[in-house]
């Protein structure tokens, strides 16, 4: 059985397989909502909220399955990078619209020296990217820790000793960005009814979107995609496959750097040891629930899957306190749909590589029949 | 164009970029920082005079309202960027007297200040004090 190519499957069959998991996911979506018993106007605010925070970390994935790299676990190298420059900024006291530029401005060097380190290490293990990115991650946050835990405050120096720990060094666990918090939403405030909509965060959203588009139509974002689907195709062709896949790294980590920026700047505190380290899980999570694969991710999944995702994660607590009783059976239920979600599209994902290998192991064997059979 | 100039070229371009990206990050990193400011309507010595605080009054900063600041009253403000504008009216029993002082003041980087309204009012030089924040 081949799923995208056997003409004798059933279509509804064909589809059902083919989006196992954003239906799953939206029959529990449209399950637990009544359960939850949250209002309408509540879940449309939360959603909007949640769809203009966290987007941005999911578009960063596209790039690297575009390249063949599939779902990139090191984008929490970005978001740590986002952090620094968040950090720096609460230290210097800058507030509004420069601060966020300014944090801009210093993670990104930050974010792609990263992404340079990250996409030499892929390289390294072609093939095994996801697992690498996800150990990478595990590792950087270690030099991270590091540096904020012992380097900030001695050899980083930090004016605010406010935001350092009493023995004089390391930062806090707990960082308020009240300069910057929310400066994205309140740029354009815009009410419907009871509904806020964050105006801000959707012209950056656009912009992202935008410049995915702009980057797939160019020659680089040929070139990457012509090393997603072969790298000994495009390295036939003349393309630098080892550099168009550090570069997709690059970007990658670049924007996600600027996607954990937008996310804290609308918490308005960060867990300093923490914030960074469910990143990469909770979007690949919620690109996948969109019906995305580790070959091939659009911008529409990310929309639908940062929808199902995070609706199901603002229901899920409530609907366990109507079903058991039990409100952390919610929070639990996160993190079994978050990894669960991901072990599913990777099971599903195997499994279709080792049916079209068979197909095509069947196809070469009946050619050779019939060819034996004229002879 | 031979490789050297495009190289050249390629350095300078890039050269260029850092620069206006680190100027920029300046510009924002100045213009962009914010400032702690303690108003204080309190008694202030000066030269062993003493000016009384006697009455409550209205305060503007940089065009912005704060408040009311009340006798013997501090308040914290917090003003972004390098210029800024203090603007303080009298309150005589409750009425806005329509009297109104104005000071023009500047920061430097991770300067903090006490400005002091009964020194506005007698038009002293030490109607501020500004110091590092720690």
């Amino acid at each position: 059985m081949k799923i995208n190519q056997n003409k004798t499957i059933n279509p509804v069959v064909h589809f059902l397989v083919n989006n196992a998991v954003p239906l799953f996911i939206f029959l529990l979506v449209i399950f637990s909502i009544p359960l939850s018993g949250l209002s309408g106007t509540f879940l449309i605010n939360e959603i909007i909220t949640r769809f203009s925070r966290d987007l941005p970390l999911i578009l960063a994935l596209l790039i690297p399955v575009m390249a063949g790299m599939g779902m990139n676990f090191s984008i929490v190298l970005g978001a740590m990078s986002g952090q620094i420059g968040l950090i720096f900024l609460t230290d210097w006291q800058i507030a509004g619209v420069p601060g966020l530029l300014l944090a801009i401005l210093i993670s990104t060097p930050i974010a792609v020296l990263l992404g340079y380190f990250a996409g030499v290490v892929l390289n390294l293990a072609k093939g095994k990217e996801m697992v690498t990115g996800f150990i990478l991650a595990f590792f950087m946050d270690g030099i991270y820790q590091i540096i904020v835990l012992f380097g900030m405050g001695t050899v980083i120096p930090i004016i605010t000793s406010d935001i350092l720990l009493p023995n004089g060094y390391g930062v806090k666990n707990s960082v308020n960005f009240i300069g910057v918090r929310q400066v994205l939403e309140k740029l354009i405030p815009l009410k419907i009814g009871q509904i806020s909509i964050p105006v801000g965060n959707f012209i950056v959203i656009a912009i992202l979107c935008l410049f995915i588009i702009w980057l797939k139509k160019t020659k680089f974002g040929q070139e990457i995609q012509t090393v997603g689907n072969s790298n000994e195709v495009a390295r036939m062709s003349g393309i630098n496959v080892e550099k168009t896949r550090i570069l997709s790294i690059i970007i990658s980590t670049v924007l996600a750097c600027y996607g954990q920026i937008i996310f804290l700047q609308n918490i308005g505190t960060m867990s300093t040891y923490n914030s960074h380290q469910p990143v990469g899980v909770f979007a690949i999570a919620a690109l996948l629930v969109g019906g995305a694969s580790v070959t091939k991710a659009t911008i529409p999944h990310a929309f639908i899957g940062v929808i199902l995702f995070h609706t199901l994660f603002v229901v899920a607590p409530r609907a366990g306190v109507t079903l058991i009783g039990v409100p952390q059976l919610g929070e639990y239920f996160r993190v079994f749909v978050s990894y669960g979600v991901i072990a599913l599209s990777l099971a599903l994902y195997a499994w279709r590589k080792r049916v079209e290998k068979e197909n095509e192991r069947k196809k070469a064997l009946n050619l050779k029949r019939s060819l034996l059979a004229e002879q | 164009m031979t490789g050297g100039k495009y190289l050249k070229r390629k350095i300078i371009i890039r050269t260029i970029l850092a620069i206006t990206l680190i100027l920029f990050g300046i510009f924002l990193y100045v213009n962009g920082q914010e400032h702690k400011l303690l108003i204080d309507n309190k008694d202030i010595i000066i030269n062993e005079n003493t000016y009384t605080a006697d009455t409550d009054y209205i305060i503007w900063l940089d065009n912005r309202e704060i408040g009311v600041i009340e006798k013997d009253e501090r308040i914290v403000a917090k003003v972004t960027g390098v210029s800024h504008k203090i603007v303080i009216e009298a309150i005589n029993d409750k009425v806005a007297s329509g009297k109104k002082f104005e000071k023009v003041f500047k920061f430097k980087n991770n300067e903090v200040a006490v400005i002091n309204i009964p020194a506005i009012i007698n038009d002293l030089n030490e109607w501020i004090n500004k110091s590092i924040r720690s």
